[in-house]
């Protein structure tokens, strides 16, 4: 990971814990470090996308309050990198649909398990309502953002001389 | 040689992930512990100045989407406020003839001179749920600040916004009201009827106070106040208003929908109640 990494996720992390929340009155909002874990996965290998989940998760974890515990996010986001890695079975990067339906699935396996996390924090979770309300439309918008995302990555990745050019 | 040298990466790989969830693992348990307050406070005075000045810009931006967004509600808000801004009126005249005014009273004008045996932190929002799955606010004033779990917050003007659901040294986690997790023991502030007011924002509601007697007066456009019970809660801080109420001849408690009395997604400044 270099810096402009670091960088990005500081700022996806700060969007992510102060703007969304107080812009987007919706429940539903995209997962950009989910979305920027899976961009990286796809792009570059699992073994950088475990490295940027942690670190992502880790700034979640600081920037958010104390309502879950510091390293959960860590964890999750190294998980969702793990689940990622499932898209990298088109090696030739030839269908489009692969990464659009790995970060679908990726969003909702995150909001899952964060679900689960705050069940066993002893909350209150109504898990088909947030699964519904909160977790299908943030998939949705993520796989929205999906071609921006790899795209971005992709040509961050290029410009740091880590991949060939693979056109979308 | 080549499947030898992928081999080597994934080992690696897998490494590397059995490290990383290791570590996470372990940071949650020192966390728990309060073992790492103070790499968290160091991160804070790193974030928090980044958090509050981004937090000021979106959240008039904030503002105006939600706006936006709820146009079509707010106009019926705008009407039901209305109506009940009427009765309220008529009420508050009615209390004044019968000369049980103060009392009543006290809780509806502003915080600090309705309540001067009452200390309160002076607190900024800066963020809120990055996952969207819950009602929480963050706000930059913690346990240095006298902050403990299970505290009243309010709106600048004294009206209950939520509950202290987390704290660390310099930052808290606010429960809004409407989460699913609130539950406020309530009465109406016209007959004194108890109840507890629940948030529905999960099921796509906002407030639902339940646990009313079957008999009791309470009526859509009532006020509800916190009734101190369990001794969490001063008494008296202004909560939500009825919108209707719902009974049938089967249940021996009836219970209403309510709504906030202020505009839980605009805060941008709170007061948590510390004594």
């Amino acid at each position: 990971m270099t810096y402009i990494g670091a960088l990005l996720l500081f700022i996806f992390g700060l969007v992510q814990t102060v703007v969304l929340p107080q812009v987007v009155p919706l429940a539903a909002r995209p997962q950009l470090i989910v979305l920027l874990v899976v961009a990286v996965c796809l792009v570059e290998s699992l073994h950088d996308a475990v490295i940027w989940g942690f670190m992502g998760g880790l700034m979640l974890d600081l920037m958010n309050g104390p309502s879950v515990p510091l390293g959960s996010s860590a964890l999750l986001m190294v998980l969702v990198a793990l689940i990622a890695s499932f898209g990298q079975a088109d090696p030739f990067r030839t269908l489009v649909v692969v990464p659009l339906a790995t970060v679908f699935g990726a969003t909702i396996f995150y909001n899952i398990l964060l679900m689960l996390l705050l069940f066993a924090l002893g909350r209150d979770v109504p898990f088909a309502d947030n699964l519904l309300r909160v977790a299908l439309p943030s998939a949705i918008l993520n796989t929205i953002l999906m071609p921006v995302a790899y795209s971005a990555v992709l040509w961050l990745s290029e410009r740091m001389g880590r991949r060939m050019r693979v056109e979308w | 040689m080549k499947q030898k040298d992928r081999s080597l990466s994934w080992t690696r790989t897998l490494y590397l992930l059995v490290a990383l969830v290791l570590m996470s693992l372990a940071l949650i348990l020192l966390s728990q512990g309060r073992a790492l307050q103070p790499v968290e406070s160091f991160a804070n005075t790193v974030f928090t100045p980044v958090q509050h000045a981004v937090s000021g810009v979106t959240s008039t931006v904030g503002g105006w989407f939600t706006g936006l967004a709820r146009g079509g509600q707010l106009e019926e808000d705008n009407k039901n406020l209305r109506e009940a801004l009427d009765a309220v009126t008529a009420e508050n005249a009615r209390y004044q003839e019968l000369g049980i005014e103060n009392a009543q009273l006290r809780s509806m004008i502003t915080f600090q001179i309705a309540r001067p045996e009452t200390q309160a932190v002076v607190a900024n929002s800066i963020g809120g749920d990055p996952s969207g799955l819950t009602r929480v606010l963050t706000i930059d004033e913690g346990s240095n600040s006298g902050i403990k779990e299970g505290m009243a917050v309010t709106s600048p003007g004294g009206i209950l916004v939520g509950t202290i659901q987390a704290v660390k040294s310099d930052r808290s986690t606010v429960l809004l009201l409407t989460d699913i997790d609130s539950k406020i023991p309530v009465a109406t502030q016209r007959s004194q009827v108890p109840g507890v007011l629940e948030g529905q924002w999960q099921h796509g509601g906002n407030l639902t106070a339940t646990h009313i007697p079957r008999d009791a007066d309470v009526q859509a456009g009532d006020v509800l106040v916190t009734s101190g019970l369990g001794g969490t809660f001063p008494k008296g801080l202004l909560c939500a208003q009825m919108q209707n109420v719902h009974q049938n001849d089967v249940q021996v408690e009836k219970d209403g929908d309510a709504i906030p009395l202020v505009d839980l997604t605009t805060l941008a400044m709170v007061l948590v109640v510390t004594k």
